[in-house]
């Protein structure tokens, strides 16, 4: 027991003992899911899992022309083996190139019949059941998908579709590069009218007397702590056609019908800037609090007006609140995905969204986890980018 | 405030800020009026007043299992993240300022990272380890996001804490433990338990991860209120916010209170 | 002291950790598309066969495919018996998602024709309609398709269901194909490029629904002027919310029998077999649900039980029947995927 204590006294080995426990359990329970989770965004998993028999000779098979009868049989057989795994497998083949899921169904009702049949007699009867299994790039997209990695999804994810003859841009009807930019866009605009809606109102609590600035924050924090969906169905009411705020509008004569106000972009911002801007104001008070009174007063003291001394010597002083309650909305913005899953209309859905699509409504893991990798990438470049130069840019300011 | 205490910008930004905090707390009112329906519908005006809603709220076994069920998952969400977090703010506190960065950044990440990824990852994994749909399942997610929570609040008040005494209390003869328990401890006591209302409320409100492991068996609050939004639309949702409010008022108090004994304390602490 | 709690409360977590790990027993859980819907299956089906049996029913809402797709093929299977619209109950069976319905323990010759299919079990055909508010439009109100897309003589919002099943047929009656004929002209690639094209007309005036009771608030909350919709959610929300809704059933509708599935790998199969045979013992509570649904019920047994007021407003009256169609349930099991996929792209855009 002594010794144990002397180990305690340690400085090193006491602190990893502390930290051990919570380090371990984040790993095991947070990080590895996480790390497992966007690895499927590579691997190939999910299509060799339904034809395990066929991957293994396709990996042996150079690519060019049609593969040999074994491969048609080893199809044969892993189509029969679960009609499960053959609908994923036609699933899957069907979102890298349309008309796959009736090409892998003909099979699959084709196969029942081969079962037993020689390997020439498979590959006859495969391409019976479907030409499409004689001609060269059909197998060659599954030789593709059935290697060890892929960055089909990955480029899938920025709209690039891999094709037999290479990459190609998706121009018109492009998915998900116009999402990310709408994510950014709605996550910059809540940033911004934060930021304009909560430094007054972090100015007027900093600047109150004590106990004053009590009672404000105790205001400040019942929405911040109350439950995101008892606030949301405030704002489902609110919102609505015949709700407090259209009427208001038509009895002020402002409008003569009804607004659309929610399940609309504007009830999205407006839900999400009402959840969001405790976080902003929160450090924002304290940012003001740190100034010295007595800044201001020298400035008001050499003549300034106070407009001016506030904009050239005080809201300086506060950029560094603004950049750290700015930063903590734009983050927590960004992967928005229960206000516009209940206020928002199908295309004010954010990244957030159709990565939960894709896993729990098309049970495309690989598609949401390349998603999923794009949208941490980019934060974590934000991240980075705000540690390396604007941090030092407001520094230097302030 | 200082020199311009009557100018017309303080009474600019005084109005301003009013009117936002009209903006946080007014819509909240609609829920009141909407609890009190005699309809079936999430809409106003109503049709006429009855309090069927609220005793369709407590005779209904859906929405007092879905309270049992998240005070039961908070409630361990909690008593844990407390250990696992007390115990690596106090490891954090002691390494070197570098050190203490990158652990701080590491144990950030579960705040800022979107809930989504993580819920999706969770799925899969706890799917995979048998523990799909399970309470367990649901509480060990909360536990990943509601400890980090402890150990900010916890970091925060060790800050304040004077390193001094415990080097009093070892010079004095008391094993490192004992100065943990008897000088440490009593002291940040007020950062354990705002970082308990804290990890007991980021449990308690959480939908996201929830709404990927939880199941039919084991709906929490916050489960029932998406679907009573998303697709029951019916009033009783209304009835529930109304029971949030006083209960997020409550723990707000309960906060307020514990930072003015804190900042007591603090202060007698270094008369 | 502290420290005793703390162990304690670790201690207990530890336990209940080790306790629930398996997902084996528990109460069987049913799954329907919420709102009165649910309520009247929760009245007429769930607590009777909790009184006969002593087995406690389990409830959630929204099954749709997509999300049944998801638990078997995660392995992590919550529900046991689903709600599905025939296509999807006919889809799910052909790709192994449902099990096989023990035909032998029921005798099929009890319901009407078409009802039933190898994995489903039919208990109740709902009509899908056009429906409008009667206080907003007092006379005059919208009578066929073509007034549901026509938005300079009705202005304002109308509601669709987010799916492609219905939207497209009704597109294609609003674009003058007549009842009859709507899956003929939607076999072709030119009659489904019609149907779209006919939905791109009024884009901006469309909002989609996700579930019965969302259409129902968003109609009285005066966001739409009109909707496609269930017919029962209509009927019944009149009584209960003193509102003046109506159906225009002569614009034409489709109607589609609902069945139940059982979810393949769920612990509860037998007990989700013996719930089906229990709604076929008892026609009466088959009843039941129709008088508080409007929806036509499936057993011949149960029409002696329904209320004449009922008999009435029901989707498959004879009168009626000239306006109606089938919803062609070969067509929607060849198309669902890919026509979800382009309806999904076209709404998000």
């Amino acid at each position: 027991m002594a010794v144990f204590a002397r180990m305690l006294m340690s400085k090193g080995l006491a602190s990893i003992l502390l930290v051990a426990p919570l380090a371990l359990f984040l790993a095991v329970f947070y990080f590895y899911p996480i790390a497992a989770f966007l690895f499927r965004g590579v691997s190939t998993e999910e299509i060799t899992a339904t034809i395990p028999a066929t991957t293994v000779l396709l990996r042996e098979w150079d690519g060019e022309g049609l593969p040999p009868d074994s491969v048609f049989a080893a199809l044969v057989s892993d189509l029969n083996a679960s009609a499960q795994s053959a609908a994923i497998l036609g699933r899957r083949l069907n979102s890298l190139e349309a008309g796959m899921r009736s090409v892998v169904r003909k099979a699959t009702a084709a196969s029942r019949d081969l079962v037993a049949a020689s390997p020439e007699r498979a590959r006859e009867g495969l391409i019976n059941a479907d030409p499409k299994w004689g001609e060269p790039p059909t197998w060659q997209l599954i030789h593709r998908e059935t290697g060890t990695l892929t960055a089909t999804f990955l480029l899938a994810a920025i709209d690039i579709q891999r094709g037999a003859d290479g990459m190609e841009q998706r121009g018109e009807d492009a998915l998900f590069v116009p999402i990310f930019l709408r994510t950014l866009v709605i996550a910059v605009s809540v940033t911004l009218i934060c930021i304009c809606l909560g430094y007054p109102v972090a100015w007027v609590i900093a600047n109150a007397s004590p106990r004053a600035s009590g009672w404000l924050m105790l205001l400040l924090l019942v929405p911040f702590w109350l439950s995101i969906l008892a606030r949301t169905a405030a704002w489902v009411i609110v919102l609505q056609g015949t709700g407090p705020l259209n009427s208001l509008l038509m009895w002020l004569g402002v409008v003569d019908a009804p607004l659309q106000l929610i399940f609309n972009r504007f009830g999205v911002i407006l839900v999400m800037v009402h959840v969001l801007l405790p976080f902003l104001v929160l450090p924002l008070i304290n940012a003001i609090r740190a100034i010295p009174k007595s800044y201001f007063q020298a400035a008001s003291n050499l003549g300034a007006p106070p407009a001016s001394a506030f904009i050239r010597v005080v809201f300086p002083l506060t950029l560094s609140g603004v950049w750290a309650g700015g930063f903590i909305v734009f983050i927590l913005s960004i992967g928005y995905y229960i206000t516009p899953a209940l206020v928002g209309g199908p295309s004010d859905q954010m990244v957030s969204t159709f990565i939960a699509f894709y896993t729990n409504q098309s049970v495309n893991w690989s598609l949401a986890s390349a998603l999923s990798a794009w949208l941490l990438g980019g934060m974590l470049i934000l991240v980075a980018l705000s540690q390396r130069v604007v941090s030092p840019m407001i520094k230097k300011v302030t | 405030m200082i020199s311009s205490e009557h100018s017309s910008w303080t009474v600019l930004a005084r109005s301003f800020a009013a009117l936002v905090f009209l903006f946080l707390l007014l819509p909240l009112l609609v829920l009141v009026p909407v609890s009190l329906t005699s309809g079936t519908l999430l809409v106003l005006p109503t049709p006429g007043y009855s309090l069927r809603w609220y005793e369709d709220v407590l005779k209904n076994p859906i929405w007092i299992n879905a309270l049992w069920n998240s005070l039961v998952i908070a409630t361990i969400t909690t008593s844990v993240s407390l250990v696992l977090g007390t115990a690596a703010a106090i490891g954090i506190w002691r390494m070197s300022t570098r050190a203490r960065g990158l652990a701080i950044a590491v144990v950030s990440v579960p705040i800022v990272t979107p809930a989504v990824i993580a819920a999706v990852a969770m799925f899969i994994f706890h799917a995979g380890l048998g523990l799909g749909g399970t309470m367990s399942s649901i509480v060990i997610g909360h536990i990943t996001i509601a400890a980090p929570f402890v150990v900010i609040t916890v970091l925060a008040s060790l800050d304040v804490f004077d390193k001094r005494l415990m080097l009093a209390a070892a010079s004095l003869g008391a094993p490192p433990g004992r100065a943990i328990r008897h000088v440490m401890l009593p002291i940040i006591l007020p950062g354990i338990l705002a970082g308990a209302i804290f990890a007991f409320l980021t449990s308690f409100d959480e939908i996201v991860l929830v709404l990927f492991l939880g199941s039919p068996s084991v709906r929490t609050l916050p489960q029932e209120l998406f679907s009573g939004i998303r697709e029951q639309m019916s009033p009783t949702v209304t009835v529930v916010a109304n029971f949030l409010i006083v209960v997020a008022t409550a723990a707000i108090i309960a906060l307020e209170m514990l930072r003015r004994r804190g900042a007591d304390r603090y202060l007698q602490a270094n008369k | 002291m502290m420290r005793k709690t703390l162990l304690a409360a670790t201690a207990a977590a530890a336990a209940l950790m080790a306790g629930n790990g398996s997902a084996a027993a528990r109460d069987l859980t049913v799954v329907a598309w919420g709102g009165v819907g649910q309520e009247a299956q929760r009245a007429a089906f769930f607590e009777p066969y909790s009184k006969a049996t002593g087995k406690a029913v389990l409830e959630d809402q929204n099954p749709v495919l997509a999300k049944i797709r998801s638990m078997v093929e995660s392995g992590n299977v919550t529900w046991d018996l689903v709600d599905q619209e025939s296509a999807e109950a006919v889809i799910g069976c052909e790709e192994g998602l449902f099990e096989k319905i023990d035909w032998s323990q029921i005798d099929r010759s009890k319901y009407a024709d078409n009802v039933h299919s190898d994995c489903g079990y039919g208990f109740y055909t709902a009509g899908n309609i056009l429906a409008y508010d009667g206080d907003r439009f007092p006379d005059n109100g919208p009578s066929s398709w073509a007034d549901f897309f026509d938005t300079a003589k009705f202005p304002g919002k109308r509601g669709l269901w987010s799916t492609p099943k219905g939207a497209l047929e009704v597109a294609l009656m609003g674009d003058g194909v007549p009842v009859s004929d709507v899956y003929k002209v939607l076999r072709t690639p030119e009659g489904v490029d019609r149907a779209f094209a006919k939905l791109d007309t009024i884009k901006d005036e469309i909002l989609l629904w996700n579930s019965g009771a969302e259409f129902l608030s968003r109609l009285a909350a005066g966001e739409y002027v009109m909707t496609y919709a269930w017919n029962g959610r209509i009927a019944t929300v009149n009584a209960s919310d003193k509102r003046n809704f109506k159906i225009a059933w002569q614009a034409g509708y489709t109607y589609v029998t609902d069945q139940l599935a059982i979810v393949k790998g769920s612990p509860n199969t037998a007990q989700a077999m013996e719930y089906i045979k229990f709604i076929d013992e008892h026609p009466e509570l088959q009843a039941e649900y129709t008088n508080r649904t409007y929806y036509s019920s499936t057993s011949k047994a149960s029409l002696d039980y329904l209320t004449p007021e009922v008999k009435e407003n029901l989707p498959l009256i004879p009168e009626r029947l000239k306006y109606g169609i089938a919803v062609d349930d070969e067509f929607w099991v060849e198309n669902l995927d890919s026509l979800t996929e382009r309806f999904n792209a076209w709404a998000a855009k």
